[in-house]
């Protein structure tokens, strides 16, 4: 019995993290395969020509940071991002998956309850929406103080250690070293499990670099954000993150 | 009756894809469909409950019942008064006529050629059995020209949004690098529509409305909207940013029925009253009179259509389907005219993640020109059609239609 009245009043409000990334050195978030540059990896851009770094790779690189964080703890987590590998499926991964800390609090058609890693819980996977909604990091600098920079790249040979002339390639970057922030969110939806806010801020401290040639220095940043500086997090929560279950006994260690 | 209007603006590029048959990339389209705001609303409605949809619930009267909420499609509303001057329609966006046409060298709402509208001369032209080609008042060739457009301070505008190809580069998680194997385009609708003068972007701005007859309901809805209206995301790749957009609600009585017919009957006298101008205008040729007594209207599609006549797909509304849509009994109902194309689509119901049915859809702008000896049996069903819609799938927005829409009152003399 679903009415809307009830759900209006039983609405909770969601919570948005603020993040801003201040860029300390150029910025090469490269689109490659777009035409209309003279870049090989042209930068990306919104529509009225402001830089931005794509919510999708902001996602892609804190799910993998968080993973390898939960992981770290102890935790079995499933492997992404190809399906078979993920919740619920988990082809050939061994692991303590059908803990109660797995549970959902849904049903799979014969009763059972379905459970998902606690990454899959937030990120989502093909068969679990994501709790979490990422924006663009959207550059609040005019656009006509941010003119494209194109640099010369070179494709290293490995085995003879030279560059090979052939591969010359042109890599567009934000200007270097102009401090430029990156403005955007990451929204928890109502129901978001109670532990995201935590393993999301412990993620974003480990991405340091945003976009591509981080080897050639290009898009180290900084977070600034008034999430780190209050986090407010419980200890239980931390606590609860620490408190991994043990593999089933006689499984696989 | 209750009609919640949406004006919906773009914070992100949107991804409405629409995939053909047989075609392996998307396109995109120009307007969001009411089956995608539907979708996601119902979608949210779900994420917000553990509860299930029961018989006689809200979800099931504005989803599922026979007489389901309507959501009508979202439509640009951007005006482009200027090379720099942006505006949002304050007035209806509607959909110009299959019989609109406009030089084929210098298309457009004047200062450009100019457009107007050829189904009355037509439709004398041939009654007095003359073949009707048609160019403009300087003699150039014409085409149909077809879109969204408005009113705005007695000028006509042309909406459109810009569109552009999104390329970006999946992430191989593992390495934490580009991975050119996962690098995929999406066509999608800009976020932005050009700049002001002054430099501030135009944001895409869309309007739509929903239409509920439980005006209690109508509220609730209007409260969840709002409550909920940071967290909608529209159309595909969502999770990957696109799609957000910020939507606002106005709610307004619909008008009693009395008062609707009334306005129906008004367009339709003002038609009759220029099509029997024209008429006299072509019987310099010849005197004919098989107008006499006869009262004509036009149905003109404000959306597609999903049409079927003995269970065969069909993209003509014939005498016989009107007479269904609106349960009355004409046998001297006429049709005289039919402009109609077609096209197939298939597509995605966000609510329950499965694809759809490829279905034969009858074109947007497409238009009927019917006749009746007894006009006053019509203005209601009429109105209540226009409310409701022709066809399947009416709830999802399918087969909005407006009956004689003034464009067709605009000739090729005063072009606007
Ligand atoms: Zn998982």
């Amino acid at each position: 019995m679903i009415q809307l009245a009830s759900l209006n009043q039983s609405f909770q409000p969601s919570t948005t993290l603020p993040l801003t990334a201040i860029i300390d050195t150029a910025l090469c978030v490269g689109a490659g395969g777009s035409s209309g540059s003279l870049s090989d990896k042209p930068i990306l851009k919104r529509a009225d020509g402001k830089l931005i770094i794509p919510a999708s790779q902001l996602k892609g690189r804190l799910r993998h940071e968080c993973e390898k964080i939960a992981r770290a703890l102890g935790w079995a987590i499933c492997e992404s991002p190809v399906a078979e590998t993920m919740c619920p499926q988990r082809a050939g991964l061994t692991g303590n998956f059908q803990h109660e800390h797995y549970e959902i609090g849904d049903r799979n058609p014969d009763g059972s309850p379905r459970h998902h890693c606690l990454i899959c819980q937030l990120f989502g996977n093909p068969s679990l929406p994501a709790r979490l909604q990422f924006s663009d990091l959207i550059c609040t600098e005019d656009p006509d103080n941010t003119p494209e920079v194109l640099r010369p790249g070179v494709t290293i040979n490995r085995r003879r250690r030279t560059a090979e002339e052939k591969k010359l390639y042109f890599l567009e970057t934000s200007p270097a070293n102009a401090q430029l922030p990156f403005t955007g969110e990451i929204t928890l939806l109502p129901g978001t499990p109670y532990f995201a806010q935590a393993l999301i801020l412990a993620g974003l401290k480990h991405i340091h670099a945003l976009g591509g040639s981080k080897s050639a220095g290009l898009g180290w940043l900084q977070w600034e954000s008034s999430v780190f500086k209050h986090p407010e997090i419980n200890d239980d929560i931390w606590e609860f993150l620490a408190a991994a279950p043990s593999p089933p006994s006689g499984g696989e260690p | 009756m209750k009609r919640i209007h949406l004006t919906i603006t773009a914070e992100t590029p949107l991804a409405i894809g629409q995939r053909k048959p047989g075609a392996s990339v998307s396109e995109a389209m120009d307007y969001i469909p009411g089956t995608v705001i539907r979708g996601a609303i119902a979608a949210h409605i779900l994420n917000q409950t553990s509860d299930s949809p029961a018989d006689g619930d809200d979800f099931h009267t504005l989803f599922l019942n026979d007489n389901a909420a309507v959501f009508q499609n979202a439509y640009p509303a951007v005006l482009k008064l200027s090379s720099d001057q942006y505006d949002v329609s304050q007035g209806e966006v509607k959909v110009l006529p299959a019989t609109a046409l406009s030089s084929k060298t210098n298309s457009g709402f004047q200062p450009k050629a100019g457009v107007f509208d050829a189904l009355i001369d037509s439709f004398c032209a041939r009654e007095h059995g003359h073949f009707y080609e048609p160019n403009d008042v300087n003699g150039d060739r014409v085409e149909p020209f077809k879109g969204f457009y408005s009113q705005h301070q007695g000028s006509y505008y042309a909406h459109s949004v810009n569109q552009r190809l999104l390329t970006r580069v999946g992430i191989n998680r593992r390495r934490a690098t580009a991975q050119e194997e996962i690098l995929y385009s999406i066509k999608v609708l800009d976020e932005f529509q050009g700049k002001a003068q002054d430099g501030t972007p135009q944001p895409t701005v869309y309007k739509s409305a929903i239409l509920i007859s439980d005006d209690n309901l109508a509220t609730a809805l209007q409260t969840f909207l709002e409550q909920n209206s940071p967290h909608f995301r529209l159309g595909g790749s969502t999770s990957r940013g696109l799609g957000k957009v910020h939507i606002e609600t106005q709610i307004e009585d619909i008008k009693d029925i009395d008062e609707r017919s009334n306005v129906i009957q008004a367009r339709i006298d003002i038609f009759n009253e220029k099509l029997n101008e024209r008429w006299s205008l072509w019987n310099v040729f010849n005197d004919s009179n098989s107008t006499k007594g006869r009262t004509f209207f036009t149905l003109d599609l404000q959306s597609d259509a999903i049409l079927s006549e003995h269970w065969q797909r069909t993209t003509v509304i014939s005498e016989a389907m009107l007479n269904q849509f609106t349960n009355i009994h004409d046998p001297d109902l006429q049709l005289h005219m039919a402009y109609s194309s077609y096209d197939y689509r298939s597509g995605w119901n966000a609510a329950w993640g499965l694809q759809k049915d490829v279905e034969l859809m009858t074109n947007m702008g497409s238009v009927y020109l019917f006749s009746t000896q007894q006009p006053q049996a019509w203005y209601e069903p009429l109105a209540w059609l226009e409310s409701r819609g022709v066809g399947d799938r009416v709830s999802e927005g399918f087969g909005q239609i407006r009956v004689c829409d003034e464009f067709h009152l605009v000739f090729r003399e005063g072009a606007e």
